[in-house]
């Protein structure tokens, strides 16, 4: 059942077998995996069905690093979280990223590829996916030419981008019919309560904005509020150890990951440059568009001593041109809703009608992708992030309607994060040009080994800041996503990632979700 | 003033690096045994007369040696010309380029003109460009 905190009365207590903090994706994935068990679940979530901005506003913290998005426009604080506006990008780690690499420091996951391998191939499908299918072959079922790349620098690669999910929208009916299951909307977590040697947690306290306050025990409790509130949420339980819970080798908050990306890292000549773009653009195939890409091959990542990276082709095309508009509208109006910004995207199509005609013809006419005016053809690349301890989140001074100290986040990258760029555009170009396929021209920040960072943005992609590792002194969760020395609080979600390889992390969250569930599972059979 | 180098000039380049392995075989030839000499030879000008357009090989040539003005050595110079197998034979020159440049590339032995990446093979022809 789905119901409201609001409507409950002052200072009751909740009990459950296990309680579940955060309803995104990796929290409702839990609870679905549990529908039918032996279990009560109950899954507390901070925000309601709908956007709320007073709700939305507890997000909101201060950047003291690299430039980084709004902290509250960074996420989604109601049910479904992040997934009521993500992109479904989704891709699995590879068997590189899980290892330790003398020359990452840092590095390493106490789990391999296999051990997730049957979770991501479900995974898959909850996320509304293709065939689990990544690589080469993927390319040969899209019928793309795959160029003769020197297989120990460069490896075909393909991110599949499935249809608009709301996990809230698509899931939150099947919680709601499930007699073990109940979701508390509106219900805040402000403080996670161990007993007097923060061994264990005792119970939580939640409350509305409107100051309702209750509490909650279960046997096992389940953090899953996303990247930047999981550390936010340890640190700020601090009635035990004053440093926060689970937090007594000051690692909570710390190596905080996203994947770098360079829209622009070179500019690539061609003979006909349409056709270049044409050849490695989307392609909608298996239920799902696919975008191809390339990633760089272990030995490439071995030889230049450098982190994962990935890149692809893409153009400069005006991200407020008419095309994009146009396709913005009709997706929208193809789920249902009406645009936002009705009249702008109308006056941008109108001024653009050239190309819009032109690219309505392309996907209507020849089932092509549309591909929107350009000037010029560009590589751009995403990489792996260096972990870095001083790249973290911490609590600032400031403190929210609740009453929880805000959040600020400390961005950084290091010398290996440019290095890798630059190791990245350098084999890119010299294999295109190797082949034939195009020219490259680098842009300066990469060949200046002491310039800024020009062009490099996040993706939306909250990594790193309770990272796992079986050492309790170099994690804060073990591997199967316990918080060392607290026998019964789990972390789910993109901040146990020790690193983050180069793909968009919600497929690693939600195999991860379904690993940690069925590690549950056996306490509650019958 | 320095000059940007255009996308023009580049396919230039390229065009008159390719001339350069068609055409003037036997003019390097018969260059070997005068490898870096500074004024502008008999075989500097039937070279020349070999491109349509040496301004852009030129361009790159001089920054190339610019940045690594030991490329002019006649050593250096001697080693290049060495890598090829027939200097006399246009098409066992355009095959031994062709080589060269995917064996670099393989390598990274890369260099860069105002950013655009070239093969160390594609950079020293247009080196010689201004060399001989
Ligand atoms: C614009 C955008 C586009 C994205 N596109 C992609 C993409 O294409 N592919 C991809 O893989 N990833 C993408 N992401 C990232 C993706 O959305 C997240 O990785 C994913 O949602 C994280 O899931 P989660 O369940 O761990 O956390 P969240 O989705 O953040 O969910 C956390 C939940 O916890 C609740 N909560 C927070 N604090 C409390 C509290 N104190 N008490 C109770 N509840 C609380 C929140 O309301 C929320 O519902 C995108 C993100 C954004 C912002």
């Amino acid at each position: 059942m789905i119901e409201d905190f609001r409507g409950f009365e002052d200072g009751r207590t909740y009990e459950a077998d296990i309680c579940i903090i955060g309803g995104g994706p990796a929290g409702i994935t839990i609870a679905r995996e549990l529908i039918g068990s032996r279990a009560s679940v109950l899954l507390l979530e901070s925000g309601g069905r709908e956007y709320e901005d007073e709700v939305q506003a507890l997000y909101a913290g201060r950047n003291v690093g690299l430039p980084y998005f709004d902290l509250d426009v960074t996420r989604l604080r109601y049910f479904g979280g992040s997934t009521n506006h993500w992109g479904n990008y989704c891709g699995p780690l590879r068997e590189i990223d899980f290892e330790e690499r003398s020359w990452v420091p840092f590095s390493g996951w106490p789990i391999t590829l296999k051990d997730l391998d049957p979770y991501y191939r479900r995974a898959q499908q909850i996320c509304a996916l293709g065939r689990y299918s990544y690589g080469r072959e993927r390319w040969v079922e899209l019928g793309l030419d795959v160029p003769a790349f020197d297989p120990a620098k460069v490896l075909p690669n393909v991110r599949q981008i499935g249809p608009q999910l709301n996990f809230a929208e698509a899931y939150g009916p099947e919680l709601a019919a499930a007699e073990n299951i109940r979701v508390l909307l509106h219900a805040n977590v402000v403080n996670i309560q161990s007993n007097p040697t923060a061994t264990s947690v005792a119970h939580l306290d939640i409350r509305t904005l409107e100051g309702k306050r209750g509490q909650v025990t279960a046997r096992q409790f389940i953090l899953a509020c996303g990247g930047i509130e999981n550390p936010r949420l340890l640190l700020a339980s601090n009635g035990v150890e004053q440093n926060g819970l689970g937090n007594r080798q000051d690692l909570v908050g710390r190596f905080f990951l996203e994947h770098p990306k360079a829209w622009r890292m070179a500019l690539l000549r061609a003979k006909s440059p349409l056709a270049l773009v044409q050849a490695y653009t989307d392609r909608f195939h298996d239920g799902v568009h696919n975008r191809p890409r390339w990633r760089l091959a272990r030995t490439a990542q071995e030889d230049m001593k450098c982190l994962n990276g990935e890149w692809g082709v893409g153009t400069d095309a005006d991200r407020q041109g008419g095309t994009i508009a146009a396709r913005k509208m009709w997706q929208n109006l193809k789920r249902g809703r009406w645009p936002d910004d009705l009249g702008e995207k109308v006056w941008r199509i109108a001024s653009d009608l050239d190309d819009v005609g032109v690219n309505a013809y392309r996907e209507f006419m020849l089932g092509e992708e549309p591909i929107p005016e350009f000037q010029n053809v560009i590589m751009w690349s995403t990489s792996e992030q260096a972990p870095n301890p001083d790249s973290r989140v911490m609590l600032g001074e400031q403190r929210d309607a609740l009453g929880i100290p805000r959040v600020q986040l400390d961005w950084r990258l290091t010398e290996l994060d440019k290095y890798t760029k630059a190791s990245i555009a350098k084999i890119a170009a010299a294999e295109l040009a190797r082949l034939g396929i195009a020219r490259a021209k680098l842009e300066d920040w990469l060949l200046d080994p002491n310039g800024s960072w020009p062009d490099v943005a996040g993706e939306h992609h909250h990594m790193g800041t309770t990272r796992m590792s079986d050492d309790p002194k170099k994690g804060v969760v073990q591997g199967d996503c316990r918080v060392h020395g607290v026998d019964n609080l789990y972390i789910a979600g993109s901040s146990v990632f020790p690193t983050g390889g180069t793909v968009n992390p919600t497929l690693t969250i939600v195999a991860l979700a379904l690993r940690l569930a069925d590690h549950l599972k056996p306490g509650y059979a019958s | 003033m320095t000059m940007k180098l255009t996308r023009r000039l580049l396919l230039a380049a390229g065009v008159a690096a390719l001339l350069a392995a068609l055409k003037p075989g036997r003019l390097l030839a018969r260059h070997r045994s005068r490898a870096g000499g500074a004024a502008r030879t008999p075989t500097g000008d039937r070279l020349a007369a070999a491109f349509t357009d040496l301004d852009a090989p030129r361009e790159v040539g001089r920054r190339y040696l610019r940045a690594d003005p030991l490329e002019a050595s006649p050593e250096r110079v001697q080693a290049f010309l060495d890598e090829f197998s027939d200097l006399g034979s246009p098409e066992a020159l355009r095959q031994d380029l062709a080589r060269l440049r995917d064996r670099d590339f393989r390598v990274q032995d890369i260099v860069f003109i105002d950013g655009w990446v070239l093969a160390r093979s594609e950079a020293r022809l247009c080196a010689l460009t201004v060399l001989l």
